[in-house]
C-alpha cells in the first residue's frame, strides 16, 4: 500500500503521533510504502498514492493547491487531527480579521521594532477564513483529536491495509 | 391516573396519562437523545435532538414536547432520524465557535458527548465562526457566548425556579444571544448571582471562574450535605478534590423547595482569609505563637487568679453543632461558673423570646408552609443571601394566588413581585406593625397618624390591614434585616400579629430567617445571658468568644475599650483576633460534624474535610480546659441530644 503524507497549516503534530506508534512502525513499514511525507521526506510532486494523510487546516492558497494536487493523486483521503477535519487550532484566526493578524504578529507583537508585513510574490497569500479540507475537496474518512493518539492511528492503519474505511468507535474519539 | 399504550420503535410500553413521549421512554429505559430538556424545568422542544416521528403525522415531532396518548404509534431510534440529529449537532457547531481542547467543560459537556455518540467526526456544513463577545462582569461566573447552544436552559431556570427571570435570548435567528437584562452586562442587571444558570448549562457557556479548567467533575468526590452559610440550611452537593472544596452545586431541579444563592454556591470556595494555625498567646502587645500545652496553662492560670468569676461573658457562634452548644453551655455554668452564655447573635431571639412566651408553644412554620400560604408578609429579608425561599414565596403567589406584602424602609429585591410594598421612612417598620397588629387585634389606632409618621400612604396601610384580616393562612416571614431596623418592638409585634391570627396546622405563622445556621438549637438550649450582656460592651472585664468560622459582626464590639482578658477560638484573623491576649485556631464548619437544627429541619451533618492536623477541635479543647480548671466535664460528652431528649 502506498502511502502518501501531507502537512497543511498545522503544527505537524500529528505526523509526530503518527512516529509515536513505536515499534509497530518496523511491522508497518514492511506493508506500507511511504511514497511522500511533507516533514520526513524530500520528494517534491505528488507521486500516486493508495492513502493520501493530510494534517493541518486549509489557511493559504498553497494549501489549496497541495490539498488538490493531493485528491487527485489519492484514491482514499484522509483527515488526520482536529486542523483537517474541523479547522482546529488555526481556525482560531477566523474569529479576527485576516488584517489584524497579520498587523497583530508582524508589527505589534511586543518585541518587534519597525515590523512590516510581508510583501513578497513568493509568499502564498492567506485565504480570508481557515477552512477544515472537507470544505475544499470530498475526504474519505475522519479521524479527530489534538493529535490522534498513537493507538487511534494504528488502528487507521490496519482498517486500511484490511480494505476498510476506518470509522473511529465512539470510546477511540477524542476532540481534545 | 390512567394507564395508556404506546408502540416505540415497534416494542409495546405502558405510560401515563399526561405524560409526554419523552417521560413514557425514560420510564421504560428507552435512550433518547436530548440536551435542551432539564428535568424540573418546562420542556421547549429547542434542541430537536429528540426529534421522533409520529404515524399519521406527516412532521417530525419532539418527544419531550409531544403528549402520549393511547395507541400512539412513535419511532425513536432509526437510521433515518439519527442521521437527522447528526445533522442537528453539525448545526449546531458550525453555528459557534465550539474548540473543545480551549473549552472548561471538556469531558463533562453534554453537546462533547452528544457529538462522540453520533461519531460527528466532520462537519459538513461551512463554520460560521461569528465574532461573539464574552460577559466576565459578574464576580464569579462569566457568560461565553462562543460556546452557547441557545438551549435556554439558563433561561427557564432563572424564570422558573429562581423567579427572577433576568436572562433571555435578544436579537434573532443566527445573531440570538443570551442577555441580562436589557442587554447589559450582568453584574449592571438585576442578577443576584445565585448560579443556578452555571450548574444548568449543558455546555461550557457559563462557567464557575473559580473552579474552571481546574477538574474534571467526574474526577472529584460528590458529598451532599448541608449549607451553614445561614439559618436555612439549603441541602448543597460539594464537589471534593485533593482535600478541597472546588465546585458547589444545588439539589436537583425537581427538588425546587431551596435551590442556592451566591454565598453557598459561591463564597465557600472564595474564601480569601487568612486562617489561624497555631495557637497564639499576646506578648507585648503582639500575638506570639505557643505550644497548646502552655496556651492552655496560661488560660487557667488567668481564669484562677479572677476574684470575680460571674463577670465572664461566654460567647459561641450560632454555627456549632448542638453538641458543641451544649458542651460550651456546661464549661461555662459549672466550670466558669457564670451566667452570661449566650450565641454571638443573642440579640436576635432575645426579642423572639420574650414575645413567644404569650404563644406557649414555640414551633414555627416551616418551608414547606410558606407555598400553602394564602397571603405572606415580608419584613427584613435580604433576598441576595436567602433567595431559596423566593421560589416557594412565587409558588404560593402562583397557584394560591396568595398576597404578597412587603414591608421595608431599604431596597428590597422582592418589591417586583410583590402586591403591596409599605416603604416607611427608614428603621419605621415597627411604626407600622404596631399599627397593623393594633388594627387586627381590633385595639383603637389612628392610621392616619400612623401614616403620617411612617411616610406611608393611608390606603396602602389600610389595603394591608385588609388584606391580612381576610387572609386565612397569612405567613409573616422575617429576617435579620429586622431586627437591626425595626428593633424589638416590630418582632414582638409580629408575634402579636401571630397571637391574633391563630396557628396553622398547630404552629405559629411565623418563620424567622436566623443568621447562623444552628440558632434555634442555641433557643432550646437556653443560651441566654443577663439583659445587657451579650456583647464585648463596657462591663465585660473578662470574654470567652468561641467565633469559629462565622464572619466577623461589627455588632459585638460596642465599646473602643479592650477587656482585661479576651480569649478567642477563631478560625480566620479577623478584628476580634487582633483585639484577643489568647488566640485558639478554630474548625470550619466543613471540618465539623454533628447535630444541627436549621429552618429545614433536625439534621446530622456530617464533615466534608479533614483538618488541619495542628488544629484541635473546638471539644477538646474545651473539655481539656474544663479539666484543668477542675469542671466537672469529663470526656464522656453526651454526644447527640435531638429536640425529643431536650423537651423530657
Amino acid at each position: 500500500m502506498k502511502i502518501s503524507t501531507v502537512w497543511l497549516s498545522g503544527c505537524s503534530g500529528c505526523h509526530m503521533s503518527i512516529l509515536d506508534i513505536d515499534e509497530a512502525l518496523i511491522d508497518l513499514l514492511k506493508k506500507v510504502e511511504v511514497v511522500r511525507s511533507t516533514p520526513l521526506l524530500d520528494v517534491k510532486g505528488f507521486p500516486p498514492a493508495d492513502v493520501g494523510i493530510v494534517e493541518g487546516a486549509v489557511a493559504t492558497e498553497e494549501d489549496v493547491e497541495t490539498l488538490r494536487r493531493m485528491r487527485d493523486s489519492c484514491r482514499t483521503l484522509v483527515a488526520l487531527g482536529d486542523c483537517a477535519c474541523f479547522g482546529g487550532i488555526t481556525s482560531y484566526r477566523n474569529l479576527f480579521d485576516k488584517e489584524d493578524i497579520l498587523s497583530r504578529v508582524y508589527i505589534e507583537t511586543e518585541s518587534t521594532i519597525e515590523g512590516k508585513i510581508p510583501q513578497s510574490r513568493q509568499l502564498p497569500p492567506l485565504l480570508e477564513k481557515v477552512k477544515p479540507v472537507n470544505n475544499i475537496v470530498t475526504t474519505d474518512c475522519y479521524i479527530p483529536g489534538c493529535p490522534p493518539s498513537p493507538d487511534v492511528i494504528l488502528y487507521t492503519f490496519k482498517e486500511l491495509l484490511a480494505g476498510r474505511m476506518p470509522i473511529l468507535p465512539s470510546e477511540m474519539a477524542s476532540f481534545e | 391516573m390512567k394507564e395508556i399504550t404506546l408502540r416505540i420503535d415497534g416494542g409495546e410500553v405502558k405510560g401515563k396519562e399526561g405524560e409526554t413521549v419523552l417521560d413514557v421512554c425514560l420510564a421504560n429505559g428507552i435512550c433518547v437523545p436530548t440536551l435542551c430538556n432539564m428535568k424540573g424545568l418546562t420542556p421547549v422542544g429547542a434542541c430537536r435532538l429528540c426529534a421522533i416521528e409520529v404515524e399519521g403525522e406527516n412532521k417530525l415531532n419532539t418527544a419531550c414536547t409531544y403528549p402520549a396518548r393511547d395507541g400512539l404509534v412513535v419511532r425513536i431510534n432509526t437510521e433515518e432520524l439519527n442521521n437527522y440529529r447528526r445533522r442537528m449537532l453539525e448545526f449546531l457547531f458550525a453555528e459557534r465557535n465550539h474548540y473543545c481542547m480551549f473549552c472548561e467543560k471538556s469531558g463533562d459537556c453534554e453537546l462533547q458527548s452528544l457529538a462522540y455518540r453520533f461519531q460527528l467526526y466532520s462537519n459538513q456544513l461551512t463554520m460560521f465562526n461569528p465574532k461573539l463577545p464574552v460577559d466576565p462582569s459578574n464576580r464569579y461566573f462569566a457568560i461565553d457566548h462562543n460556546r452557547c447552544v441557545l438551549c435556554g436552559r439558563c433561561i427557564r431556570a432563572c424564570d422558573e425556579i429562581v423567579g427572577l427571570h433576568v436572562l433571555d435570548f435578544s436579537e434573532r435567528g443566527a445573531k440570538t444571544l443570551v442577555t441580562a437584562g436589557s442587554k447589559e452586562p450582568l453584574e449592571k442587571s438585576a442578577c443576584i448571582g445565585c448560579g443556578l444558570c452555571v450548574q444548568v448549562c449543558p455546555t461550557g457557556a457559563i462557567f464557575d471562574k473559580t473552579s474552571s479548567y481546574k477538574f474534571n467533575r467526574l474526577d472529584c468526590q460528590k458529598i451532599a450535605t448541608t449549607c451553614e452559610e445561614c439559618g436555612l440550611g439549603c441541602p448543597i452537593n460539594i464537589f471534593v478534590k485533593d482535600g478541597k472544596p472546588v465546585r458547589i452545586e444545588g439539589p436537583d431541579l425537581e427538588d425546587p423547595r431551596v435551590q442556592l444563592c451566591k454565598a453557598g454556591r459561591f463564597d465557600i470556595l472564595y474564601n480569601d482569609h487568612r486562617r489561624i494555625s497555631k495557637p497564639m498567646i499576646r506578648e507585648n502587645g503582639e500575638l506570639k505563637e505557643r505550644p497548646m500545652e502552655e496556651v492552655l496553662d496560661f488560660i487557667v492560670k488567668r481564669i484562677s487568679s479572677l476574684k470575680d468569676r460571674p463577670s465572664i461573658l461566654c460567647l459561641a457562634s450560632g454555627m456549632y453543632s448542638n453538641d458543641t452548644l451544649e458542651l460550651f453551655k456546661r464549661f461555662a455554668t459549672e466550670t466558669l461558673r457564670t451566667p452570661h452564655v449566650d450565641t454571638t447573635d443573642g440579640y436576635w431571639y432575645k426579642t423572639a423570646t420574650k414575645s413567644l412566651q404569650g404563644l406557649g408553644e414555640d414551633v414555627e412554620c416551616s418551608l414547606e408552609d410558606i407555598s400553602k400560604a394564602d397571603c405572606l408578609l415580608l419584613i427584613g429579608l435580604r433576598f441576595e443571601v436567602q433567595n431559596p425561599i423566593h421560589s416557594l414565596i412565587r409558588k404560593a403567589v402562583q397557584s394560591n394566588a396568595a398576597d404578597l406584602i412587603v414591608i421595608s424602609s431599604i431596597q428590597n429585591s422582592f418589591r417586583d413581585m410583590s402586591h403591596v410594598w409599605l416603604k416607611p421612612r427608614f428603621a419605621g417598620e415597627d411604626i407600622l406593625l404596631e399599627a397593623i397588629s393594633k388594627a387586627i387585634k381590633g385595639d383603637e389606632v389612628d392610621l392616619e397618624e400612623t401614616a403620617r409618621e411612617s411616610h406611608e400612604k393611608l390606603e396602602n396601610l389600610q389595603l394591608v390591614i385588609k388584606m391580612v384580616n381576610a387572609a386565612k393562612r397569612c405567613i409573616m416571614i422575617y429576617g435579620e434585616d429586622l431586627i437591626r431596623l425595626g428593633g424589638s418592638r416590630a418582632v414582638a409585634s409580629i408575634y402579636e400579629i401571630a397571637t391574633r391570627k391563630g396557628k396553622i396546622d398547630g404552629r405559629i405563622p411565623v418563620t424567622s430567617i436566623k443568621p447562623r445556621s444552628n440558632n434555634s438549637r442555641a433557643w432550646h438550649l437556653r443560651l441566654r445571658s443577663a439583659p445587657g450582656f451579650g456583647r464585648l460592651d463596657r462591663r465585660v472585664r473578662v470574654a470567652y468568644l468561641m467565633l469559629g468560622d462565622e464572619p466577623f459582626d461589627p455588632y459585638l464590639i460596642t465599646s473602643p475599650e479592650k477587656p482585661d482578658l479576651l480569649i478567642v477560638h477563631g478560625t480566620y484573623r479577623s478584628p476580634i483576633t487582633s483585639m484577643a491576649h489568647v488566640v485558639i485556631p478554630a474548625t470550619t464548619w466543613l471540618e465539623r460534624s454533628g447535630h444541627y437544627d436549621p429552618v429545614t429541619g433536625e439534621r446530622r451533618i456530617g464533615s466534608i474535610l479533614e483538618k488541619p492536623a495542628s488544629i484541635k477541635d473546638e471539644k477538646t479543647v474545651i473539655t481539656e480546659l474544663s479539666m484543668r480548671l477542675g469542671g466537672p466535664i469529663g470526656f464522656a460528652t453526651p454526644e447527640i441530644r435531638t429536640r425529643g431528649d431536650l423537651k423530657k
